[in-house]
């Protein structure tokens, strides 16, 4: 038999051969026994391990363990507080899921046609207290893990949004060149894509930065002012699907979509909210994006350096399936921990939403708007994390998340339908 | 299979603590995480408990690094009882533990981000198999990285203690 390696040596160390297969524990054991050479490799590694034992060991805090009870009393008032609301675990985020496809649309805002009025673009269904939400929602003593901004500064940014839907209305409107319909962008994550006719993000400048609508009522509310702000700024509206494609142009769908008014409700089990946007004024017809039914994604694992080290193409198509005519940044099913209007200094609107998942594990979903590049979004910074680029149509939605891309594909099906 | 709570409290929580203080490198926020991830435990009463709990504490400690907007707010709830007074009765002792865990975490950000997880959440109590579940790793790949790591550890410290010394 050969040598023992290193590793090998330290699971024998660490006790840890019994997560082995049995004959292989066995046969590693009778050679350390047997092996002159390994035995001594086994005593250097013996010393390797304690010293860095030791060396974790100056830095042990001094642990001081709260009562149980008060953990369990924390619990119960979170889960009561949601319960007393009558709201179940998905319908307690729905008001995330609208408020994303609301701020999230901000990229359509810059989606304009030649000639045509700024788009601006509304939501339906609205759930807007959110309190006593894990995580986010928390009673006001609590601040889990930081993740709840400071209440001072949540106004702030809701003015900061909606200065931003009116700045969009006006980069769109100078954007000029909206997307033309042609191809997707390239595929891959850190891979420049080239969306033919879209104008420079950079005309574009507004002082929206990054906002958090977490989990309490009142920023919930104030999420719904931000919301109606943008509504108001609206004419007429039509359908239109999430995913950015400009609403039908018949003119029954134009007529059905006119005097659509944006209504404040709770849809129990709905997660899909419908997004609409303002018809052009002037009578002129919004153009046509491309539909591409090729629905492609691609998976970058990120490895140590500037760009990831390796793209691959792992689906094709969703076979037989049109562009979904609906869609939500929002996981069912799984909490919500923020939504947060990303700042970026080349390109406004994007827009990410971070969920935990069953197994505790943090996802992030990020739409790019129209005119944006999947690089515009900050490289991966951490090893280990999987990252799911999928360009649909002129926009893209990206996942990350310390998973296996399996699991982000399929929560990227979730989320489109797919 | 109806789960223990007191003793997965008892056996869990420190190790979490220790896990957490390695992350955050400061002793009460990483208590206050270590509620909070007993807390979403609590609530949502995971299959695997102690894996899920360790999970949620990186994420959290990740979030926390990754928070733009800190607001220090204690779970006001949780009354831990913490002897501030004694904390501050010998204040040399005090600086020397501070430059002590200086000294660790200058060891530790060495290490590649996996090799210093693997090799805290080891160090916290974690099986070969659930880190290996958790950092995505074959079983016999976790044994490997603990070797890298606690070589790569012990070097380094040695080189901070050495230059230390120097001046």
């Amino acid at each position: 038999m050969s040598h023992i390696d290193d590793g090998t040596i330290h699971a024998y160390l660490d006790g840890a051969l019994d997560s082995y297969p049995a004959s292989e524990g066995a046969r590693i054991r009778q050679h350390l026994e047997s092996c002159q050479e390994c035995n001594l490799r086994l005593d250097r590694e013996r010393a390797i391990r304690a010293e860095a034992e030791a060396i974790l060991d100056r830095s042990a805090p001094m642990v001081q363990m709260p009562p149980l009870e008060d953990l369990r009393a924390v619990a119960a008032h979170r889960t009561a507080a949601a319960r007393a609301r009558g709201l179940s675990r998905i319908n307690r985020w729905s008001w995330a899921a609208s408020v994303v496809l609301a701020l999230g649309t901000g990229w359509m805002l810059r989606g304009q046609v030649p000639g045509t009025s700024p788009r601006a673009l509304m939501l339906e269904p609205v759930v807007s207290d959110a309190a006593g939400l894990p995580g986010v929602g928390a009673p006001e003593s609590e601040d889990p893990a930081g993740l709840v901004a400071a209440e001072d500064e949540s106004r702030s940014r809701a003015q900061s949004v909606q200065s931003g839907s009116e700045a969009g209305a006006v980069g769109s409107a100078s954007d000029g060149s909206a997307s033309d319909g042609s191809a997707p962008p390239a595929v891959g994550a850190g891979v420049p894509a080239e969306v033919e006719g879209d104008a420079a993000p950079a005309a574009v400048q507004t002082d929206a930065g990054k906002v958090v609508l977490g989990g309490r009522g009142a920023r919930a509310a104030e999420s719904m002012e931000m919301v109606d702000a943008m509504v108001d700024a609206t004419g007429g509206e039509e359908e239109s699907p999430v995913q950015g494609q400009p609403a039908s142009p018949s003119p029954a769908a134009a007529a059905a979509a006119a005097g659509a008014q944006s209504t404040k409700v709770s849809p129990p089990e709905d997660l899909t909210a419908t997004v609409r946007r303002a018809a052009p004024e002037s009578g002129a017809v919004a153009q046509p994006l491309d539909q591409p039914r090729r629905f492609e994604v691609a998976v970058a694992e990120n490895r140590p350096g500037d760009q990831p080290a390796r793209t691959q193409l792992v689906e094709a198509a969703i076979a037989g399936q049109d562009r979904p005519q609906s869609g939500s940044l929002v996981v069912p099913g799984l909490e919500v921990v923020d939504v947060v209007w990303l700042e970026n200094a080349r390109v406004e609107g994007i827009v990410r939403v971070r969920q935990l998942t069953e197994e505790g594990d943090t996802i992030e979903i990020s739409h790019l708007p129209s005119g944006t590049q999947s690089s515009d979004l900050d490289r991966l910074e951490s090893e280990g994390r999987t990252e799911l680029v999928a360009p649909i149509g002129d926009h893209w939605v990206v996942l990350r998340g310390r998973v296996a891309a399996d699991r982000l594909s399929a929560y990227l099906r979730l989320l489109v339908g797919g | 299979m109806s789960i223990d709570w007191n003793e997965l409290y008892r056996a869990t929580f420190p190790d979490l603590v220790r896990f957490l203080h390695r992350k955050v490198w400061d002793a009460d926020r990483a208590r206050d995480l270590a509620q909070e991830a007993f807390v979403r435990a609590l609530q949502h009463e995971p299959s695997q408990p102690r894996a899920w709990l360790f999970r949620v504490a990186a994420n959290l400690a990740m979030d926390e690094a990754r928070t733009v907007i800190r607001r220090r707010k204690h779970l006001a709830l949780l009354k831990t009882e913490v002897n501030e007074g004694a904390r501050s009765q010998d204040p040399e002792a005090e600086m020397e533990k501070k430059q002590q865990w200086e000294g660790v975490k200058q060891a530790l950000d060495t290490l590649s981000e996996r090799d210093r997880e693997v090799l805290l959440l080891w160090d916290a109590g974690m099986s070969y198999p659930d880190i290996a579940d958790q950092i995505g790793l074959s079983v016999g790949a976790v044994g490997t990285t603990l070797a890298r790591a606690r070589r790569r550890l012990a070097e380094a410290y040695r080189e901070k203690e050495a230059d230390h010394v120097a001046h």
